[in-house]
């Protein structure tokens, strides 16, 4: 496989560099980033190498020796064949980086969330096989320490994949044991919620002069916080002799408290919890004369202040989300999966 | 797969490197471009990576990777370092950085192990140098086991047994060789454990209180601090030598120059320098105080792990504490009435520290951040200041891949916010306390430690961001 070396200024780029966040699985190694694009089916990652002595140490790990004359010489491409058992793990770890980040859970599309403890505790695992080439020397005991072993244990009950989680429990007390971290032991599990399906609308209040739905940039909220295949809601109506604009959004497991917004025009509307439904609900009055507001300006805005500045949308971002909510579906079939998601899959 | 299998890290799919291990035979002088698979060869033509091109050999051009060298040779000790290796059978991160580079390489001893790439006639050398300490290795591992188990039957759960042990055990390894082949060994592994829990315990801590707050020493002790915040200051001295810097500061990350930075601090360049810190608010700039201008210390009568004060506000208790909650080597500790009088000379020092190359390193690591936030103006790649920038700047893409806060958001928390604006407080902060931090251990700043020095603190500051945008959105860390 040709994969072609670009030399700028500042960095040295290998291969193709996945085109956006959502697809993108990385790793920071010492002098580079690797990075692979979770929709390619391919084993060789691009890399941005910013420091070539130090990343000159590890790079043969990924490319092959036979490839490393090739970057450090200042060829224009390389072409890697060998597979090290190395290169895959770092794939693994890119991969459950993506996970964390990206993992588009969604009860109307059928996709359960993944275990944070499962791939905190795989990350730890993956993290100490390829130590000698990672940015951050402390990423094994960082790792470590945030996994509950208690939380964990419960894992170990599982019917079909409970041996390898048990497995996995006692190499992660060997790590533990090594890298001085006091493991973390919750005797109860947190509840993973199912899939509480959040497939109803809001309920029913007035008569709604104009209804629509937006789409949500996965950017602008907190992985974990929204039903990835949901979209904003809005409902303009008459209600007690006020035109109110309401806004609902679909969410998903995580308990997080950050703040939620619907941006519509000039104005945000507060987004909040459902007491009783798996929804964030917010309603505000308008003045009469919304209803003249063009309607692609009456779209809003859902974004989570703590996260950024709302942008624009891409036009192709419903065709992005639907990609990679189509490989998450893939993935919790794949049999050599994480065991996140074999056990979310099960 | 249990820790050390899979030892060749070459399971090659096309059979590229021999199963047991790479191909790095180095006795030829093989300099030709169809070297087999594993040789490299770096022509000088077209070459732009200055780094690498100065860890060659400037007669035949032909070096390996050292960590490819250090990885062939690591295999061929076969499973007797499994203790010492990671679960792809390479040596851990601190197998290398406290046994192997220390003690058994030596690169300030031996120029030739040191860079990135060994030069191919080095090669044979520095595997054999690794393969003449295998036994030595081997009965390292040994005792580490040996030292984790009965560490494990004292129950003591605290510090990164790595850090803790790995070169403890190198030196009984040394001395005794394996633990099987003497009676006493259950003995001196109980030594060592208890000496270390010994050194970093509450009790240390705790006389370390009871000495300073002890009524028969107060009144001395705060007689020694006036008296060398009187006496000891030192703000005229010195020279500026900003050439010098910036010349030190522009190589520094690839061939540092040790004449440069000897003589930094033959000019007294970080003392001149530290003349600043008495004008307004500059202390405060750089996030080592909280006034406007820094104050005498007080002795302190208490200390806490999770709230310690910026540097230049912290009690005397309080910089000696700090001490011993990270990793050090007792031996190399002074006693606790030294070791305060220690602490109170270096307070009224110039960035109240007592080397001058540790005041250097701190200039330098001022200069270096000065326009980290900023476009600032076009440096060599290599410059230190270039590639710190760097570093800072790309965190701005790793947060997109990652779904962590843009640096523009509003609502994060204001500490947070003000933080991420200036992230130079938190770095110079945190550089002065590594400084201060060896100074207490007894290691001197060289130059070809300040790179790794100045580069480690940027990536602690941009991880302990990270965790706190993470705890902010409650994803855990």
């Amino acid at each position: 496989m040709t994969i072609p070396i670009y030399r700028a200024d500042e960095s040295i780029v290998i291969g193709a560099i996945p085109s956006h966040p959502e697809r993108t699985a990385m790793v920071e190694a010492d002098g580079a980033l690797l990075l692979w694009d979770e929709l390619a089916d391919t084993i060789y990652p691009a890399a941005r190498i910013f420091d070539l002595d130090r990343a000159g140490e590890w790079l043969w790990d990924i490319y092959g020796a036979e490839s490393i004359r090739g970057i450090l010489t200042g060829d224009e491409e390389i072409d890697p064949i060998a597979v090290t058992s190395i290169l895959r793990t770092a794939k693994r770890l890119a991969h459950i980086e993506w996970a964390r980040s990206w993992w588009p859970e969604s009860a109307l599309s059928s996709i359960p969330p993944l275990s944070t403890h499962l791939l905190d505790a795989e990350a730890a695992l993956h993290a100490f096989a390829v130590e000698h080439l990672l940015d951050d020397a402390e990423s094994v005991r960082r790792s470590l320490s945030t996994v509950d072993f208690g939380q964990l244990a419960e894992f170990a009950r599982h019917r079909l994949l409970g041996e390898e989680v048990t497995e996995l429990l006692d190499r992660l007390d060997d790590l533990a044991e090594d890298y001085g971290v006091e493991p973390i032991r919750t005797s109860r599990p947190t509840p993973v919620s199912g899939l509480a399906l959040a497939a109803g609308d809001m309920r029913a209040t007035s008569t709604a002069a104009a209804t629509g739905k937006a789409l949500i940039d996965w950017n602008l909220v907190p992985a974990g916080m929204i039903d990835s295949a949901g979209s904003a809601r809005w409902e303009l109506a008459r209600h007690e002799g006020e035109l109110t604009l309401s806004v609902s959004v679909p969410a998903a497991s995580s308990t997080t408290d950050v703040p939620l917004t619907a941006r519509v025009g000039d104005t945000d509307i507060s987004l909040e919890r459902s007491p009783d439904l798996p929804f964030f609900v917010g309603r505000t009055v308008v003045p009469t004369s919304f209803l003249l507001t063009r309607t692609d300006q009456r779209q809003p805005v859902v974004h989570s202040p703590v996260m950024g500045r709302p942008e624009d949308a891409s036009p192709e971002l419903a065709d992005r989300h639907q990609a990679i909510l189509a490989h998450a579906r893939r993935r919790l079939a794949t049999p050599d999966g994480l065991l996140a998601e074999r056990i979310a899959g099960a | 797969m249990a820790k050390g299998d899979n030892r060749s890290g070459g399971e090659a799919a096309s059979s590229t490197a021999p199963a047991t291990g790479l191909d790095l035979t180095s006795s030829t002088t093989d300099c030709d471009n169809n070297a087999p698979h594993g040789h490299v060869r770096i022509d000088h033509t077209g070459l732009r990576l200055r780094g690498v091109e100065q860890a060659i050999s400037p007669h035949r051009g032909v070096a390996l990777p050292r960590g490819m060298v250090i990885a062939d040779a690591w295999t061929q000790l076969g499973d007797v370092v499994a203790p010492l290796s990671n679960s792809s059978g390479r040596p851990l991160a601190r197998t290398v950085k406290l046994i192997l580079d220390p003690l058994v390489l030596r690169p300030v001893q031996n120029p030739q192990f040191a860079g990135s790439a060994i030069a191919i006639e080095h090669v044979d050398d520095l595997r054999d140098r690794i393969h003449a300490a295998g036994p030595t290795l081997g009965a390292t591992a040994e005792w580490y086991q040996l030292v984790k188990r009965t560490r494990r039957r004292a129950g003591v759960t605290d510090g990164n047994p790595q850090d803790l042990y790995f070169q403890r055990c190198f030196e009984l390894a040394h001395s005794n060789g394996t633990p099987d082949g003497i009676t006493t060994a259950a003995e001196l592994a109980a030594e060592v454990v208890e000496d270390v829990r010994r050194s970093r315990g509450d009790k240390t801590v705790e006389h370390l209180r009871g000495y300073i707050t002890d009524p028969g020493n107060v009144p001395a002790l705060n007689r020694l601090l006036g008296a060398a915040w009187r006496d000891d200051r030192e703000t005229s001295a010195g020279h500026p030598d900003l050439d010098a810097r910036a010349a030190f500061l522009a190589a520094c990350a690839t061939n540092p120059d040790t004449e440069i930075f000897a003589r930094l601090a033959d000019h007294r360049v970080g003392t001149h320098e530290a003349g600043e810190l008495s004008a307004e608010g500059v202390a405060r700039d750089y996030g080592l105080s909280t006034h406007p201008r820094p104050a005498r210390p007080r002795l302190g009568d208490r200390a806490s792990k999770s709230h310690l004060p910026p540097p230049f506000d912290r009690s005397i208790l309080e910089r000696a504490f700090a001490a011993f909650t990270s990793v050090f080597h007792r031996e190399s500790m002074a006693d606790i009435p030294a070791l305060i009088r220690q602490e109170i000379h270096r307070s009224a020092g110039a960035w109240q520290l007592a080397e001058e190359s540790s005041r250097v390193a701190m200039v330098l690591g001022r200069d270096a951040t000065a326009d980290l936030t900023d476009a600032g103006r076009t440096l060599s790649r290599d410059d230190a200041r270039a590639r710190l920038r760097s570093r800072w700047q790309r965190q701005a893409y790793v947060h997109r891949v990652l779904r962590l806060p843009a640096r523009t958001a509003d609502g994060l928390p204001d500490d947070l916010r003000a933080d991420i604006r200036q992230p130079r407080r938190a770095y110079l902060r945190r550089l002065w306390v590594r400084l201060h931090g060896r100074e207490m251990r007894g290691e001197s700043m060289t130059a070809t430690a300040i790179w790794d020095l100045l580069d480690g603190v940027m990536r602690s500051v941009i991880m302990d961001q990270r965790d706190r945008l993470k705890d902010t959105l409650g994803r855990g860390r």
